[in-house]
């Protein structure tokens, strides 16, 4: 169990640093083939829950693809979770995994401020060893977001 | 060729009209008198009817300074106040939204109904002898329009009517606005470094096109897409008349040809631009509604709302939202560009160099000619009583040294 925790912790901290060196393939390859991404939010406005990207693997891998070719901000993002919860799940092998997430911006001259918060729920998969995401969601806590990102988060 | 410092200053040789001055942009003195002559005595966008569906449901927003509150009263229709207490100022509505009985300060109590009139104040015998009596203690009414499930407000109670403002510009949006009730499904603000014209700006004119891979990819490269343009009204009003655009042309999105808005095309795009602030897209599938609210000469706050059919079932639903996010929402592929785009633009006018913005461009009124700025522009210049190429003469003083 124990070993499984803290391969569990790896996985998560790797999604964050293979996105934050826009590793796309290095980011995929820690997702299942099944994989669900999404990032949504609640809002007070409107009362009621908002999704801002639900993407299968597939569209996601297209839209990272394509990510290079947008005009995006010039500095780097930097993402730091903090596994708070780990959870056995419904199916042997399976596990819930909650996360609290702050994203950086540190733009080109060196400056840095804080992006977002908010909280990863992860579902993840390990059958022998090697666990992988099956399916994460972004729960944002920070709604202005400035102009946004064309990567996830 | 390159320019000297003295040709760069000297205004462009074309028609007055053909350019505007960056100080529109950045000066803090043109941005009170805009506050009084344009945001004061024009028609905002405050929401859209299904943000209050229910009677008591209220939105609150801040409009020109003033906090505003739009609440649905128990008669069903929508109404607007001032959202400050009659008795010492404090705000009536708290947050964003809410659902009330009544609205009941909650500092000393003063109760106020859904038509505003006061109805209780704590230990009223009080103010028996110096007054204010209830009759005299209701909330400051605001003007109220609902245009097609849009909510608008004037705080001018001289101001012409809405439909006399709008005029026709809504003329080919009465179908996909109106025939079956819409719903937000997305309520997103951008709060960027940039004037609230320039963002408007984005809205208004098409060859920034070039600057998005997405619109180069599916918009500009489509048949047809220069022969077709704007349609402008008076009040600086316009509408891009519509065009097909081919969404299957960008890498993993499809052609946007099922579940269509109604009475929009497969693959349809159809925009329309209400003076000052307010822009209504709809790219087949789905809407999105920008309105800003500026907060000082170099910052907006931008509301954008994505909207779908009230009702549909889910899976329709999850399309719509897919296909909106798509473009729009913090993750889309174009707002963020945008933002990036405007701000680099404030970055430069921030330092206050006598630069000009070109709208000079003339393509017979095609998709990138530059007709709707000069005439957004010309209103503006109408409204404000100024030039807009040179609103303080300073920019002329400056290339004259
Ligand atoms: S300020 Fe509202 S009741 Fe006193
Ligand atoms: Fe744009």
């Amino acid at each position: 169990m124990a070993l499984s925790e803290e391969a569990i912790r790896r996985l998560v901290y790797q999604s964050c640093m293979t996105l934050d060196v826009e590793d796309c393939a290095g980011y995929l390859a820690l997702c299942g083939t099944n994989y669900r991404y999404r990032i949504t939010t609640y809002s007070p406005e409107l009362k009621k829950d908002m999704v801002w990207l639900d993407h299968s693997r597939k569209d996601l891998a297209n839209m990272l693809e394509m990510v290079p070719q947008h005009v995006r901000l010039p500095g780097k993002f930097l993402r730091h979770a903090t596994v708070q919860v780990v959870d056995p799940g419904e199916r042997p092998g399976e596990w819930k995994v909650v996360s609290a997430l702050s994203v950086y911006y540190t733009d080109p001259d060196g400056e840095t401020r804080l992006f977002a918060v908010g909280r990863y729920h992860d579902r993840i998969e390990d059958t022998g060893g090697t666990p992988w995401l099956a399916a994460r969601e972004v729960r944002l806590e920070t709604r202005i977001l400035g102009p946004g990102s064309h990567l996830p988060m | 060729m390159a320019r000297t410092a003295n040709e760069w200053n000297r205004p462009p040789a074309m028609p007055e009209d053909h350019y505007v001055s960056s100080q529109i942009y950045i000066d803090p003195e043109l941005f009170s008198e805009e506050q009084e002559k344009i945001f004061k005595k024009t028609w905002k966008l405050a929401c859209h009817e299904s943000e209050v569906p229910d009677a008591g449901d209220y939105r609150t927003l801040e409009w020109a300074g003033t906090p505003l509150v739009v609440i649905r009263g128990n008669d069903d229709c929508i109404r607007t106040f001032v959202n400050i207490c009659s008795h010492r100022s404090a705000t009536v509505a708290q947050g964003p939204s809410g659902n009330v009985k009544t609205m009941v300060c909650f500092f000393h109590l003063w109760e106020y109904d859904h038509q505003g009139r006061c109805i209780a104040m704590p230990r009223d015998e009080g103010y028996k002898e110096a007054g204010p009596s209830k009759a005299q203690a209701g909330l400051r009414e605001v003007r109220t329009a609902v245009k097609l499930g849009l909510v608008f407000v004037n705080l001018d109670d001289a101001a012409p009517d809405f439909a006399d403002y709008a005029g026709n510009t809504f003329e080919h949006f009465e179908e996909v606005l109106g025939s079956q009730p819409l719903e937000v499904f997305h309520y997103g603000r951008v709060k960027m470094r940039a004037n609230w014209k320039q963002w408007h700006e984005t809205n208004i004119e098409l060859y920034h096109e070039w600057g998005h891979v997405v619109n180069r990819t599916t918009g500009i490269r489509a048949p047809g897409y220069f022969e077709t343009g704007w349609k402008l009204y008076p009040g600086g009003h316009g509408m891009l008349i519509p065009k097909k655009i081919r969404y299957a042309d960008y890498k993993g999105w499809d052609a946007r040809s099922n579940q269509t808005m109604p009475g929009i095309d497969p693959g349809e795009l159809r925009s329309m631009d209400l003076f000052p602030n307010t822009t209504i897209i709809v790219r087949a599938t789905n809407i999105r509604i920008d309105t800003s609210t500026p907060i000082g000469p170099g910052i907006t706050l931008l509301e954008q709302r994505g909207l779908g059919v009230k009702g549909e079932p889910a899976e329709v639903r999850t399309m719509r939202v897919r296909d909106h996010n798509q473009y729009w929402g913090p993750f889309g592929r174009n707002v963020a560009e945008d933002v990036i785009f405007v701000e680099a633009v404030e970055r430069s006018n921030r330092q206050g160099h006598p630069n000009w913005g070109i709208h000079s461009r003339r393509e017979n009124g095609g998709a990138q000619d530059d007709d709707f700025l000069r005439h957004y522009y010309a209103e503006w210049r109408r409204r404000m009583g100024r030039s807009s190429a040179n609103p303080s003469n300073r920019a002329v003083a400056l290339a004259a040294e």
